[in-house]
């Protein structure tokens, strides 16, 4: 399973990155930006994304309504310290699920595994 | 022929506030009774009663005792009392005004309403801050986190090494210099140590920072908490400007770059943590102003502070490059509850609180802006304690003879 991690804060990417090499069977891969992910998601064939909501230029939701357009098939999650009323009901339309900083491990696993 | 002129019922039917004549025997007539049936008086007809039979004795006393000092002097006077009377403790303002030689008018309004407003004021730039500090403490404890587990396993994994090495140099399993070597590479291969090496000291570095941010937070959040926080003392205005900044760091920073010119300026008497809130107020309408402008994307706006002595004053001024405030606007954007922005995102009575705050250290708030070329909004706050023998800012308008 491909999975593809989006902050604009790479302490948290590389957190994540360290914490999920236990997880033989992810294959996990980083991006930087709305942008990015993009890019990623061009080239390479994705089963889920997982991004924060609060990022500069393309933020969470703009990426997840991208996403849901060009890649339905994509299960999106959003993990964000940050809930603004406005962009979080907009995000929540097209998120699968709602993970909430700090989310540990076991709950960022569960909710890949289920989704 | 037709008039424009209100009728007198009209008028009074206009104000809120409950008003009533008292004459020098303490005889009260009610001229209006008050909207809020809370206030101590119902509606009554124009027969004249004895004051002490409506209020509670102390504050038919206490309003007595004024309404001589107002028959006396011919000046009015500002009070507040409480009364019992209408079975439960409501603080009420009373102004007394002259009327004639021989009785007087008075205005009572209900402080509690007004109290109340305060405190939800409060709680929702107290509910703004908190999710922005959230924010900003979440993200740094979430691979602090990350990182501690990561190390945990990577201690664990580093022994399972360590006990295979002196497994292999234990002299009651004499093995070949070969097969050790093959048994340490299986082994430091199984452990992945070369990751190890590398990500460990990388997670211990990016876990203090992670640290270092949660302190610098903290640290500005302090004046909230310390005990001086709500009462006037010197402050450093500077120090306050940047404790500011950090805090609402999550409003701002994908939005605008800061650019912070802040000169030496004498210490402010002020109660620092409402200043904070106001300055807090000022960064994050200018960041908001921007995001609606379009900043974040493409290009990032930029948000001025600058501090700087005046005369008797220090002037703090808050400025952003985005698309102004209209003439119409800036008459009104100091009123409560009038916004620009959608619903939801704020209900119009930052600009209002922070007017008040200010107002209450003999400071001033204004806005400075030509559409199209950003806003300025300056704080004027006065070096001088008005009170310089140690008193305090009053918290609420106490009795007191108004200036005239």
């Amino acid at each position: 399973m491909n999975i593809l991690f989006v902050d604009d804060d790479a302490n948290v990417l590389n957190g994540l990155r360290r914490i999920l090499r236990s997880r033989r069977e992810w294959r996990t891969l980083f991006a930087n930006s709305g942008p990015e992910a993009l890019e990623v998601l061009a080239t390479t064939p994705i089963d889920v994304i997982v991004t924060d909501m609060r990022m500069p230029g393309m933020d969470g939701a703009d990426l997840l309504h991208a996403v849901e357009e060009r890649y339905p098939d994509v299960v999106r999650i959003v993990l964000s310290g940050y809930v603004d009323a406005d962009r979080g009901d907009q995000a929540a339309q097209v998120a699968h699920a709602w993970l909430h900083k700090p989310c540990d491990p076991e709950a960022l696993e569960q909710a890949i595994a289920t989704h | 022929m037709t008039t424009c002129a209100p009728s007198y019922e009209a008028l009074l039917a206009a104000f809120p506030e409950h008003l009533f004549r008292l004459d020098a025997q303490g005889r009260m007539v009610t001229l209006k009774p008050a909207d809020d049936a809370r206030t101590p008086e119902p509606p009554t007809t124009w027969a004249p009663r004895d004051v002490d039979a409506v209020l509670s004795a102390d504050a038919a006393a206490l309003l007595r005792h004024h309404a001589a000092e107002v028959l006396a002097t011919g000046a009015e006077r500002v009070t507040e009392f409480e009364d019992g009377a209408t079975g439960r403790d409501v603080r009420f303002e009373a102004r007394l005004l002259p009327d004639g030689a021989d009785a007087i008018i008075v205005i009572v309004r209900d402080l509690s309403t007004t109290l109340a407003q305060d405190e939800a004021q409060k709680l929702e730039a107290l509910g703004r801050l908190s999710a922005g500090v959230a924010h900003e403490i979440n993200t740094p404890i979430q691979f602090v986190a990350h990182n501690a587990e990561f190390m945990s396993t990577a201690f664990a994994e580093m022994r399972e090494l360590l006990i295979c090495y002196r497994r292999a140099l234990s002299s009651d399993q004499p093995l070949s210099w070969e097969a050790r070597n093959t048994m340490l590479a299986e082994a430091e291969s199984m452990h992945d140590v070369d990751f190890l090496l590398e990500e460990v000291p990388k997670a211990v570095d990016e876990t203090l920072e992670g640290v270092r941010r949660v302190a610098v937070i903290v640290r500005a959040l302090k004046v909230f908490s310390h005990p001086t926080a709500a009462k006037v003392a010197p402050s450093d205005i500077n120090e306050c400007v940047r404790n500011a900044v950090i805090v609402s760091a999550s409003e701002h920073k994908t939005i605008a770059d800061i650019d912070m010119e802040l000169d030496d300026v004498p210490l402010i008497p002020c109660v620092v943590g409402e200043m904070m809130q106001v300055f807090l107020n000022l960064i994050v309408n200018a960041a908001h102003a921007l995001q609606d402008a379009g900043c974040g994307d493409e290009q990032r706006g930029t948000i001025t502070l600058r501090s700087r002595p005046d005369g008797d004053d220090v002037v703090i001024t808050v400025s952003d490059d985005g698309p102004g405030i209209s003439h119409a606007d800036q008459q009104r954007i100091f009123e409560p509850f009038f916004t620009t922005k959608e619903v939801g995102r704020g209900t119009g009575q930052g600009l209002a609180l922070s007017r008040a705050m200010v107002d209450k250290h003999g400071g001033a708030l204004s806005v400075h802006s030509s559409p199209g070329a950003g806003a300025t909004f300056t704080v004027r706050l006065p070096i001088h304690d008005a009170q310089e023998d140690g008193g305090s800012i009053p918290q609420h308008p106490t009795e007191g003879r108004i200036a005239s």
